[in-house]
């Protein structure tokens, strides 16, 4: 990304508690790393809960928009639409219902308006730039940020554009709930995701009213919290923040680097064409463990060091206690001593006369110096009573030291068993060194700072180690797998070979040199890996960074970037950054799942809610129905508030996350799914054709022999009409199935006006279609003729049985041929029965299989003449602008 | 003058210094002083004596000679003592400023224990803080990295 001289303003919003605390994470790195806000960067945080606004430390009082739930009077007032069960909202903030959230937000519009606007206002003053750059986070399961955030979009990008002539490039970054979440804002997330791709799928200009309700977002990144079924938040904190501060987003945090990587026009670029659909990224990073292992060192080194002072000082306190107790004893017999003196002083200066000789001198000075020590001594006695309580005082602080000690020693353990063996994750990987390693790096500590982590690792023996986990990602293309998402990349992963080679028979699915399926259709738009590490760690050869390109643009991505980013700073990492742009969520074809994981259980939480409930999930464009009836084309009645609401509900209820285009890849797999179906059922009637093969001896061979033997066949005979019958009704069940499917996917390209499939594809089609209608036209033939026949040949197998059974004579009618004949009767008449039952069900998928004829005939209508609006389209089109495939196909068409 | 009164007049004079000395130098005690006054008292008394002998015309010449020498060696007596209680007060005095000086020193001596125990203490408390800063830097160390 640029850097220096940059003027682009960059304005970071979190939205909701998630979304601030990214913000609040993203700030604390940047303080980190430069010690200072840069100057072309501010960061704001909108929520409703006053608790989690303030855990956000790091963003400044004045930037944090914190709203109050209006009392229900005011909510009323300002939100007529609004339910009455949603005028106030239970637990904190919004209380996970976005139909409040939206309701806030119309409320607090001004306050949010006054509080951006001031922000981007001073940036413009600062750097005097008049382009913007927007960045705005949230989780898409509460109540706030889900709700505010397409509302955000709209108003800032209408506003800046208007305010400073020139729209603002705006990503947003949505996360995910995981599969583990409460129903509520597990179907708050695919309520987001529904309108959030509705005005995505908007890329022109959509003017209402003087406000533009197109696609505000050039990038919209998806992240999950559950990834691969384990919770990923920490990672997502971490990852969200280092992925805008290390690649330049926010270039206020930007590591060091030499040369750039992409601008943000490079990107936009790179995204054009794919603003309608999502984004995701991902993140990787192996390290070697430089820091943890000086810290461990340092440590080592220290605990010895602070033991032994521990040990001095406590032998001192001791000595100093044993001194206290000494001097409060010296002192003590001092004061007596003092004592003796005085009396003594007092009885030489008592005595008078003649015979006796007083030094008064001496007497006043002796008596001086008895005074200033006998001050002393008070004051002594005192000072040793609180050297006292210091030396327990220090005593105690020795104590504590010695556990402060031991915490160390913990400490220094646990630095050890994470330098072991430490734990690692899809996106992150230490390299583990053995305590063998770590004593060995030891003395040549000073030299690791300077080496890089190439250099450390084949200092280690362990280069080929070295590349598996920084080059073969690329090499190999597992960093294709690790977005923050889940994202299934293939219909592969989804489909069994038996479809997969009927779609590849058609044309629909190719084959790479390795064998695996490659589906133009499914492959997402752009996918670009930046790696990040120090020069000297890179090995062009080893990282294979063609290879790599060739195989994800050939299997995954209609196109790819690797781009080396040279960071000193990171002699001892290496980070992989991807970048995912234009995936396609939804599933492949009706019946598989979707492509995004997370769709499964978001639709099964959202579908959980009945109408009533159904609100408490939506927000976007209730109480302005006029815009969403001109977009959607919907009409509505003015001033029926209720009305409208559920008009607004009913639409999102039905509302698909898919692109209208993609309805037509769901026809080949219908199709598949058809010819497959025909497959098997041609395999069951010919499994039912096989009964009345059935062995049975002539009726004058009566041999004791043949009786078991037609025991027998007649047993497999009735366990295969047992199973016939079964399959009949289960066959019935899948058509029926098959059938609504069929109808379905045809209402659909009727309805949404799903466009055109391209000509060569509708040729594949329309070549399926005949197929599974031939072969249709062949199964109804064969059901008829063996739903007529069927009974005679079982009737006949039967009676030849029986005739078999009659010709026994009474004269070999033991017990145990008498068991035989009983058992052969009773199979006799369950095949009799089952029969019955299996011809009737034969002659019923006659039925389905006749609408469903009709349905692919219905079908190959749409695909013809789909085929030739494309051709009218075309020509149309053909006068302005020229399309290269496609007209070029045309014109030879056209020709024809 | 015969050399009897020389040698009292010396004595006389001995003593004057003593009372002199005693007086200026020694400042004793008005009473203590009484005494070697005295002794100057009995010798000039003996010097007078002995020079108008007719006094004690009535004494034969031994007698005579016996009172001038008993009142000269009272004299003597009397400054002799006078130096002697003088001598004992001094070395009674001498002994008590040393006794208290003695405490003196010990309590300072003890008093500069003090001191330096404190200021170990201290210093221990230094040390000890430090270890205690170094250890809360390597436990937020630690979560750094």
């Amino acid at each position: 990304m640029e850097k220096g001289g940059d003027t682009v303003n960059r304005i970071v919003i979190g939205i909701g508690g998630q979304g601030s605390v990214i913000v609040n994470n993203i700030l604390r790195m940047l303080k980190v790393k430069t010690g200072k806000m840069p100057k072309n960067e501010e960061f704001l945080i909108i929520d409703t809960d006053q608790a989690s606004a303030n855990a956000c430390n790091e963003v400044e009082e004045r930037k944090k928009i914190i709203l109050n739930r209006p009392d229900t009077i005011l909510m009323k007032n300002s939100n007529r639409w609004l339910p009455d069960p949603y005028l106030s909202a239970a637990g904190a903030g919004c209380g996970q219902h976005r139909i409040y959230g939206r309701a806030m937000y119309n409320v607090h519009r001004e306050r949010i308006f006054s509080a951006i606007g001031s922000a981007a206002s001073e940036l413009r003053n600062r750097t005097g730039g008049k382009d913007f750059f927007i960045v705005m986070v949230c989780a898409f399961g509460g109540g706030t940020g889900s709700s505010m955030l397409l509302d955000v979009a709209i108003d800032i990008r209408d506003w800046i554009s208007k305010q400073f002539g020139s729209e603002p490039v705006m990503f947003g970054i949505g996360i995910l709930p995981s599969s583990r979440e409460a129903m509520l804002p597990t179907g708050n997330a695919l309520g987001a995701l529904k309108e959030l791709h509705f005005l995505m799928s908007h890329t022109e200009d959509v003017i209402i009213d003087d406000k533009n309700y197109s696609n505000p977002f050039k990038l919209f990144f998806l992240l999950g919290r559950d990834l691969q079924g384990q919770n990923r938040d920490d990672e997502l904190e971490r990852a969200i923040p280092r992925f805008l501060l290390d690649l330049g987003f926010l270039p206020g945090g930007t590591v060091e680097t030499k040369g750039k990587w992409l601008d943000l026009n490079d990107l936009q670029n790179r995204a054009r064409g794919y603003e309608n659909r999502f984004d995701s990224l991902g993140y990787y990073e192996c390290v070697f463990p430089t820091e943890k292992l000086f810290l461990y060192y340092d440590i080592e080194d220290e605990i010895p060091v602070v033991r032994q002072k521990l040990v001095e000082i406590e032998a001192k306190i001791s000595d100093i206690k044993g001194k206290i107790e000494s001097e409060r004893g010296e002192l003590e017999r001092f004061e007596g001593r003092i004592r003796d003196v005085q009396r003594e002083i007092d009885s030489y200066e008592s005595v008078t006369g003649m015979l006796s000789h007083v030094n008064v001198a001496a007497t006043a000075d002796a008596k001086a110096k008895l005074d200033r020590a006998k001050k002393k001594l008070s004051g002594l006695k005192e000072e040793v009573f609180n050297l006292e309580m210091r030396a327990s005082d220090a005593e105690e602080g020795k104590r504590l030291s010695e556990r402060n000690l031991e915490r160390i020693g913990a400490l220094k353990n646990k630095l050890l068993r994470e330098i072991n063996s430490p734990l690692n994750t899809r996106s992150y990987h230490q390299i583990e060194l053995s305590e063998e390693e770590i004593r060995g790096l030891k003395k040549g500590r000073e030299d690791l700072k300077n080496l890089s982590f190439f250099e450390i690792m084949k200092k280690l023996d362990r280069e080929e180690e070295f590349f598996r986990w920084t080059h073969s990602p690329i090499n190999e293309g597992d960093v294709m797998f690790n977005p923050m998402v889940n994202y299934r990349h293939s219909i592969e992963d989804t489909m069994t070979s038996k479809y997969i080679d009927i779609l590849h028979d058609f044309g629909f699915l190719s084959l790479d040199t390795q064998g695996n399926v490659v589906n133009e259709e499914e492959k997402f738009g752009h996918f670009i890996a930046v790696l990040s590490t120090r020069a000297d760690n890179f090995d062009d050869a080893r990282l294979g960074g063609g290879a790599f390109k060739s195989m994800v643009t050939e299997r995954f991505t209609k196109d790819a970037d690797i781009l080396k980013l040279d960071t000193p700073a990171r002699a001892h990492s290496f980070a992989i950054y991807t970048l995912m742009i234009g995936i396609q969520p939804w599933a492949p074809g009706p019946t598989l799942p979707p492509r995004l994981r997370e769709l499964e259980w978001l639709e099964k939480a959202y579908d959980e809610s009945d109408f009533a409930k159904l609100q408490r999930h939506h927000s976007l464009f209730y109480g302005t129905p006029k815009p969403f009836s001109v977009i959607s084309g919907i009409p509505y009645t003015p001033g029926v508030e209720e009305k409208n609401r559920d008009m607004v509900t009913h639409y999102w209820e039905n509302y698909e996350i898919i692109e209208k285009e993609a309805i037509w890849n769901n026809v080949p797999i219908v199709l598949a799914q058809c010819l497959k179906m025909f497959d098997d059922l041609l395999t069951g009637l010919d499994m039912a054709e096989d009964i009345k093969n059935v062995r049975i001896p002539e009726p004058e061979s009566y041999s004791i022999a043949n009786l078991t033997m037609l025991v027998h066949g007649l047993e497999n005979a009735s366990k295969s009409m047992e199973k016939v019958k079964r399959w009949t009704k289960e066959a019935g069940r899948g058509f029926m199935h098959l059938k609504n499917e069929l109808d379905e996917l045809i209402s659909k390209l009727k309805g949404i006006e799903a466009g055109t499939p391209g000509e060569d594809k509708a040729e594949k089609m329309l070549k399926m279609i005949d197929d599974s209608a031939r072969n249709m036209e062949i199964l109804i033939d064969r059901i008829e003729d063996l739903s007529n026949r069927f009974s005679d040949d079982i009737k006949s197998v039967i009676e030849k049985a029986m005739g078999f059974l009659g010709k026994i004579p009474s004269e070999d009618t033991t017990s145990s041929v008498l068991r035989h004949i009983a058992k052969a009767e009773s199979e006799i008449s369950k095949i009799r029965e089952d029969s019955m039952k299996a011809a009737k069900g034969i002659r019923e998928m006659g039925g389905p299989l006749a609408m469903m004829l009709s349905s692919l005939k219905e079908l190959k209508k749409i695909t013809e003449s789909g085929e030739s609006e494309a051709e009218v389209a075309e020509e149309r089109k053909g006068k302005d602008i020229e399309l290269p495939d496609l007209s070029l196909n045309m014109g030879r068409e056209g020709g024809e | 003058m015969e050399t009897l009164s020389i040698g009292i007049l010396i004595v006389i004079m001995l003593l004057v210094i003593e009372v002199m000395v005693m007086l200026v130098k020694l400042k004793v005690d008005k009473m203590l002083l009484l005494m070697p006054v005295i002794g100057v008292t009995f010798a000039v008394m003996s010097f007078a004596l002995n020079q108008y002998k007719k006094i004690l015309s009535s004494l034969s010449d031994s007698a005579q000679d016996v009172v001038i020498y008993v009142m000269l060696v009272v004299g003597v007596i009397f400054g002799l003592f006078s130096v002697a209680v003088w001598f004992r007060g001094e070395k009674e005095a001498r002994r008590l400023v040393s006794s208290a000086k003695r405490i003196d020193s010990a309590v300072a001596g003890i008093e500069s224990d003090i001191r330096g125990s404190n200021m170990e203490i201290e210093h221990f408390g230094d040390e000890m803080s430090g270890i205690k800063t170094k250890m809360a830097d390597y436990e937020s160390k630690e979560k750094e990295v």
